[in-house]
């Protein structure tokens, strides 16, 4: 048990940044998403403490924050990702603390926000998260072809915000 | 690199704050620790939160031993309202703080004191032992841990240590936000009944007094380091806080405070638990107090909790406005703190609205269908600048930010 301890306490060191940067890019609240990032982790120990098994550590862990979000959206129906765009958030330091990072973290997750709500989650989770689209398709429930197409459809619609912006 | 890469990899770089990565660290290991043990021990929880610190408190107690025999060890068990008691606080743990190593570590092992007061709490409580006067002595020597804290940290920011300053007001807030995280766990599952209602009003009133005021201290060792980092650093902190803190008001006005702020006519035990008692006065204390919680007591305590939101609300409000004072006239040190404190407020009221929340929810399930009709919503006191309406057999407070 204390190995599995260990190991659940370096997957938290691992993973919590990745997780935290999903969950804030979704709910767009700092202190909402540094609950969630707990409860996430609290819950994740509690499926492995009752003997249960997962495969791999950090599917499991995007699966259950990935659970948790869609509990609070339809807890509150109040988090919107447009509050994002038009009033901006706080992205936190990267782990170097260059400021300029965040600053542009600030901007990516702004510009991204303007995505289609189809295209946001396919594209931070493929490409910012860099999860495999199986890996995907297991949290969201949909087909691996549809989320490849989708995220094909999204880079194009980026590129086009993108261009609005030059 | 194309210009979408370079989009994701801006994305990349956001993440957790070294500060926060630790918050949730040690309540995490707390919480798997505590989940590991079979028989868990009382005092456990404790230990696990300063494990780092724990060889120190018993090489103290060795050496007390030592030195006065086995009175001052029976005096460890003691619990107020003991003899023994006073050996304990005025000798043992005097002992133990001189014996530290450093302020931090001085700062640690009177914030292991001031949690083990909750614990002699929970103690007594399971004893059938805790009244006013037992409840009064602990809470008398809990507030003078604090205050011994606080002056450990505040000599730490006096000689310019402030990272040591902010570690050490964070252990002592994570502490007690983990305490109150078991309270909720110990309400959700219905672990405490009765006995435990006096244990839970004086942990739940404990947690929201001295993690406030601690965190006041953790965020003015945050202005200090700043202040030390130069001007530019301090201007774009300042923003940074001011964009923060605005976009969590922001968030009550523009989505949905409305459903979060409804309070129900009637309610759980949680909402008196966490409802402060005004000045003057100790309805939310006598309330609690009563285990059947019923009628005008309950209406009186939902009343109170909805009042010290929007206080909390408001509050933040002015924080806000004397933080933007402040940055127009580039004291962005100042200004940073208040929009630190105004976040911390905000998130202060969101506590107690989701603490409500959750009531209503559980009273709604609760309920089933039973008439709650001995508690009418006419009799709630009015909020805070804010007359309560009844809208749908529930009273709706409505929060105006003045933003």
């Amino acid at each position: 048990m204390s190995g599995q301890r260990d190991e659940f306490i370096r997957a938290y060191d691992e993973h919590s940044d990745a997780l935290f940067r999903y969950c804030l890019f979704r709910v767009s609240d700092r202190e909402m998403a540094l609950d969630l990032v707990q409860e996430c982790f609290m819950r994740a120990w509690n499926y492995l403490s009752r003997g249960k098994e997962v495969g791999a550590m950090k599917p499991f862990l995007f699966k259950t924050m990935h659970n948790l979000i869609v509990d609070e959206y339809r807890r509150k129906k109040s988090l919107s990702l447009d509050v994002l765009a038009e009033s901006g958030f706080d992205p936190g330091e990267d782990q170097s603390g260059e400021l300029m990072s965040a600053i542009d973290a600030e901007r990516a997750f702004a510009l991204l926000a303007k995505l289609p709500e189809e295209y946001r989650e396919v594209l931070f989770l493929r490409y910012v998260e860099e999860l495999p689209f199986e890996e995907i398709a297991q949290m969201t429930g949909e087909s691996k072809n549809a989320l490849a197409v989708r995220a094909h459809r999204g880079i194009e619609k980026l590129r086009g915000l993108i261009e609005e912006k030059v | 690199m194309t210009r979408e890469e370079n989009i994701f990899n801006a994305a990349k770089s956001a993440g957790l704050r070294d500060a926060e990565r630790a918050r949730i660290r040690t309540r995490l290991e707390a919480f798997v620790n505590e989940h590991l043990a079979i028989v868990p021990s009382p005092y456990g929880n404790l230990f696990l939160i300063f494990m780092h610190r724990s060889v120190m408190i018993p090489l103290s107690l060795l050496l007390i031993v030592a030195l006065s025999g086995g009175t001052a060890f029976a005096a460890e068990k003691a619990l107020p309202g003991d003899t023994l008691y006073s050996i304990k606080i005025n000798i043992n743990e005097r002992v133990e703080t001189a014996l530290a190593a450093s302020d931090l570590d001085r700062a640690a092992v009177v914030a292991h004191h001031a949690l083990t007061r909750i614990a002699e709490v929970r103690l007594l409580a399971a004893k059938g032992r805790l009244d006013d006067v037992t409840a009064s002595k602990a809470d008398a020597t809990l507030a003078k841990n604090v205050t011994e804290h606080a002056a450990v940290v505040e000599k730490l920011t006096a000689e310019g240590d402030f990272a040591a300053a902010g570690d050490a007001t964070l252990a002592l807030e994570t502490a007690f936000d983990t305490e109150y995280q078991k309270l909720v766990a110990e309400e959700k599952t219905q672990k405490s009944q009765e006995k435990g209602e006096a244990a839970l009003s004086f942990i739940a009133k404990a947690v929201r007094t001295y993690s406030n005021a601690t965190s006041d201290q953790r965020i003015v060792a945050e202005s200090r380091q700043l202040a030390v980092e130069g001007k530019d650093r301090e201007r774009i902190a300042a923003e940074r806080a001011r964009d923060n803190a605005e976009s969590g008001l922001l968030a009550f006005s523009s989505t949905g405070s409305a459903a979060k702020a409804s309070i129900p006519p009637e309610s759980s035990r949680m909402m008196t638990l966490f409802a402060l008692p005004a000045e003057g006065k100790d309805s939310s204390a006598s309330a609690s107090q009563d285990t059947s919680l019923k009628g005008d007591a309950m209406v009186s305590a939902t009343g109170t909790v909805s009042a010290d939101a929007q206080a909390r609300l408001e509050e933040a409000r002015q924080f806000l406005v004397e933080g933007k004072a402040r940055l127009d006239a580039e004291a962005y040190t100042d200004a940073f703190v208040f929009f630190k404190k105004a976040a911390r407020a905000t998130a202060d009221a969101r506590l107690l609205l989701r603490v409500a929340n959750e009531s209503q929810q559980e009273s709604q399930k609760g309920d089933s269908g039973t008439s709650t009709s001995s508690s009418s919503p006419q009799s709630v006191p009015p909020s805070k600048g804010d007359a309560p309406t009844r809208i749908d057999g529930s009273v709706k407070g409505t929060i105006d930010l003045g933003l």
